[in-house]
């Protein structure tokens, strides 16, 4: 039985400010660091000692990849499908000034979820490059695999794994060092067990 | 900001010997009430004081939802429709019993279909007595904490998901844990969360 974790990466100070990152590399904040270890700390104790663990590029995901890989002893494989979303024109930028500068296209993004703004990447485009990366390395790991990546990206990927149409949110995004359980079953499709465990809701007792 | 918390109960001593309850009604014990005041403390942390409990009336859920009002003063008000499924005639017997007496209905019930037996109470059914419950009891302005049982709990977020109850994209929430769901202004169901509190 395959079991897949999928995390988010711990805390930016973009993160804690409201404004989009997407392709943009920002690092963790201290904050951000200590989610990252205490995360590490808890998925130690849940993954199988012989994971495979795979990040994004992007810094704030490998580096709370990083956590775990010298906690396990493992090697963090990289792989750029499981970047975060482009959001073109409105990485960067505050809540306020997104709404002041393209009302129209954010009520299109809230309803519907594509903008049309320059350089936002798509729904379809990301949930593909998602799921196929997520299908390859559980095919190819020994036990678990533990992918590292975005809030968006990470919920394009388990919505595509679980079949679920994205016409609807359906599921809430990862918080900061936040992950999702999956189990796939013998006739290919997937079972989501966890979604949205930090080590605040983790049951550690007998 | 309002959500719904779908709640299984804590632990009885028949579920830690994996016997099958259905609307049986067993008792909550020691282990198990302390399990329900770790999960209690946390939902109260992050939802309570203002939130609403209902429970299914089997007291192993009242007793798991006397323990979260107990500690947000509030009281609990017992729900018929959160009530468990009847599991018919295995009600009582454990899971190597109901294997080895109905192999194939008990395959039935592992790819996710309802067994040929009598008294089962059947999924879709399930699901929409949950679902319209969930839908009932949401408050735009309030949490509530629905406590409830584990076939219900994964039955009903499917049917607010739009999902058939046959899907099996949901596991199962394990006892003590919890779901969260919201309704957002479409009118769609987001999941926010499951089987939190486990490990």
């Amino acid at each position: 039985m395959s079991r897949l974790f999928i995390v988010r990466h711990g805390e930016t100070e973009w993160n804690a400010r409201g404004v989009l990152q997407g392709a943009s590399d920002v690092p963790l904040s201290k904050a951000g660091r200590e989610q990252a270890t205490q995360a590490a700390q808890a998925l130690q104790t849940l993954v199988a000692p012989d994971a495979t663990l795979v990040s994004s590029p992007l810094s704030r995901a490998h580096d709370t990849a990083l956590e775990l890989a010298r906690h396990l002893g493992g090697e963090v494989h990289v792989d750029d499908r499981l970047r975060e979303r482009a959001y073109g024109e409105w990485e960067g930028i505050t809540p306020e000034a997104r709404l002041e500068g393209w009302p129209d296209a954010v009520a299109a993004w809230h309803e519907h979820g594509d903008p049309g703004i320059a350089g936002f990447e798509g729904h379809d485009d990301v949930r593909a490059r998602m799921v196929e990366s997520l299908e390859q390395w559980s095919r190819a790991a020994v036990s678990d695999l533990v992918a590292f990546t975005h809030g968006s990206s990470a919920r394009m990927g388990t919505m595509g794994l679980l079949g679920l149409p994205l016409t609807h949110r359906t599921l809430g995004n990862l918080g900061n060092a936040a992950w999702s359980r999956l189990r796939r079953n013998d006739d290919g499709t997937w079972t989501l067990e966890r979604h949205q465990v930090t080590v605040a809701t983790l049951w550690t007792g007998p | 900001m309002s959500a719904i918390i779908l709640w299984r109960h804590a632990p009885t001593a028949s579920n830690v010997a994996d016997r099958l309850q259905g609307t049986l009604d067993i008792p909550l014990d020691e282990a198990g009430r302390a399990r329900a005041s770790w999960a209690a403390t946390r939902i109260a942390d992050t939802y309570g004081p203002d939130l609403r409990i209902y429970s299914s009336p089997l007291s192993r859920a009242t007793a798991t939802a006397a323990v979260l009002a107990g500690i947000v003063g509030t009281e609990v008000t017992e729900d018929a429709n959160l009530n468990q499924r009847s599991y018919g005639v295995w009600q009582g017997l454990t899971r190597d019993e109901v294997r080895a007496r109905w192999p194939e209905e008990y395959e039935r019930r592992e790819q996710g279909l309802d067994p040929r037996i009598p008294g089962w109470d059947g999924q879709d059914a399930v699901a929409t007595r949950v679902a319209a419950t969930v839908e009932r009891l949401w408050d735009p302005e309030r949490p509530s904490v629905l406590v409830t049982h584990g076939s219900p709990i994964t039955l009903g977020l499917l049917a607010l998901m739009d999902v058939p109850a046959s899907s099996r994209m949901l596991g199962r929430v394990p006892h003590a844990a919890w779901a969260v769901v919201k309704k957002v202004e479409s009118g769609a169901w987001h999941l926010e969360a499951f089987a939190l509190g486990a490990d």
